[in-house]
């Protein structure tokens, strides 16, 4: 059984998109700690 | 394994980054560590760790050269289960979220995961899961160490003996001047540096070569990569789960995580890492697949990631494969260095050999203590033993034996302490039968099986009655 082109592209696709997020995402986790001075 | 021609850098590039990143963590570091007061400040920055910096820590740690590199390879190896079962290391990330917070719920004082071994389960049990838990830790930082040697050689061509050195010298400088809260800072941005280096090089990969390219060059040179079926791929997805819970859930550098966690952020900062994490592989690992399509010649199959980058960036691919590699190497080398001295100080230091000491001496120690450990991985790296993933997988036979005393120690009253002992014992031995007889990608599978069995075997038979009350007894230990 072997994976398809599209079912590959999707499988990539979205772990790009993902890591992609995950800075945006620790940065405004950040924001918001700094911001509630909950960093520490 | 020596410089790769065309994924090396020229040794003057490499030493410019080298020593820019090295000035760069050491001064974070310091700065970072001029607020770490006493023994919890050092250790444990302070026990108020927010969101950011605890998702951030977790993410950073479990992304090893290992993941950058071993991922391309296992890819290489095993096709779309290898990324896949790489991936479902952050299972373990995951499922320590929970843990996280009971751990911070009973011991709001407790320092390293052998305080709770050794108050839940007593001095057998405890001396076991040391001997486990820093043969793993102690295992894990050389094979760090050697990584940054053989990395640093093959992509700038300087030697593997200073390039290790330098490597292991920065972060045992930073972290000695900082503790928990230098590494917990630096771990930050090497985050950040780490998802955008892994983004840069899958988006290049995805527009220069395209899935209809790649899958059709796959399909002709090597279909089983493809395979949705490979058996021993599809054992290695179950065994890597459990090495990832096994390692999660008994290492101190977690649990010194949880501890330093400000209330409420264990659960959502491990989580969240977790799923974080999960895509990290599949993104560092099917730049592999591109290999066929590229007609790259791979001689050795660790290096499929700094190959394809050259390949697709030229020396530009090769100064992000290299900043990515220091960055990664760095994030979990400054959390074994910690972890692993927590554990000497307070288990071996004050719980073996000076019971007496008081918090202001463990304090100074600590300090010593990281050189020491730092030392001792650098006189071990110096010969170069083993790859990178041989080291990695025959562990796992040990750590994926601690899975269940530890899990069900935390959640249930009935556990008994000799059977914990005994599956930890039992589940190692078994693991590594199955690794020399069968293959690495059993070994953690069967440990974890064979120590379930006799954590509720024993605990059936003679079932204890524990008080959870005791775990706080960490806080009258130290004061």
């Amino acid at each position: 059984m072997t994976i398809s082109v599209t079912a590959l592209a999707w499988l990539v696709g979205s772990a790009v998109a993902v890591t992609a997020l995950a800075p945006v995402v620790l940065l405004l986790f950040w924001l918001s700690d700094l911001v509630r001075g909950r960093l520490w | 394994m020596n410089s790769l021609p065309g994924a090396s850098l020229d040794a003057v590039t490499g030493w410019f980054i080298l020593a820019l990143f090295s000035v760069l963590w050491i001064a974070l570091g310091y700065f970072l560590g001029r607020r770490a007061v006493g023994l919890e400040g050092f250790m444990l920055a302070g026990r108020k760790v927010g969101l950011a910096l605890g998702t951030a820590t977790a993410m950073a740690t479990w992304v090893t050269s290992n993941t950058t590199m071993a991922a391309p390879q296992l890819a290489l190896q095993m096709g779309v289960w290898g990324m896949l079962g790489y991936s479902l290391g952050s299972v373990g990330l995951m499922l320590f979220a929970p843990l996280a917070k009971r751990i911070r719920t009973l011991m709001p004082t407790g320092y390293t995961s052998g305080d709770f071994v050794r108050l839940r389960y007593g001095k057998l049990a405890w001396r076991v899961f040391l001997a486990i838990s820093l043969f793993y830790g102690f295992g894990w930082l050389v094979s760090m160490g050697m990584a940054g040697g053989v990395l640093v050689n093959a992509l700038t061509g300087i030697d593997y003996r200073i390039g290790m050195s330098v490597i292991l010298a920065v972060c045992v400088l930073y972290t000695m001047l900082g503790g928990l809260r230098a590494v917990i800072g630096t771990d930050f941005l090497q985050t950040l540096i780490i998802l955008v280096g892994v983004v840069i090089l899958a988006w290049l990969a995805i527009s220069e070569v395209g899935f209809a390219r790649m899958h059709a060059a796959v399909l002709e040179d090597r279909p089983e990569l493809l395979n949705l079926l490979m058996p021993a791929a599809i054992m290695f997805l179950f065994n890597n789960l459990l090495f990832g819970v096994g390692e999660i859930f008994h290492s101190n550098v977690w649990w010194s995580r949880a501890f330093a966690f400000r209330e409420g952020v264990g659960f959502r900062a491990y989580l969240v890492a977790g799923l974080f994490w999960m895509p990290i592989p599949v993104v560092a690992g099917f730049v592999a697949l591109t290999v066929p399509a590229l007609g790259i010649n791979v001689p050795a199959a660790d290096m499929v990631g700094p190959l394809v980058a050259a390949k697709l960036l030229g020396a530009t691919g090769a100064v992000l494969v290299f900043i990515v590699v220091f960055a990664a190497l760095a994030s979990s080398l400054d959390s074994l260095l910690a972890a692993t001295s927590d554990l000497i100080l307070t288990d071996i230091y004050k719980g073996h050999l000076r019971p007496q000491a008081s918090d202001a001496e463990l304090a100074r120690a600590a300090r010593w203590v990281v050189l020491g450990l730092g030392l001792l991985a650098w006189l071990s790296c110096l010969p170069r033993l083993t790859t990178l993933a041989e080291l990695l997988y025959f562990t796992g036979a040990f750590v994926a034996s601690t899975i269940w005393p530890i899990a069900a120690g935390l959640y249930w009253r009935s556990v008994n302490p000799a059977g914990a002992a005994l599956a930890m014992v039992s589940g190692t031995l078994t693991g590594l039968a199955a690794y020399f007889t069968i293959g690495f990608y059993v070994a953690a599978l069967v440990s974890a099986a064979v120590s379930m069995s006799v954590v509720l075997l024993t605990s059936w038979l003679r079932p204890a009655e524990f008080d959870w009350n005791v775990l706080a007894a960490t806080s009258g230990r130290r004061k």
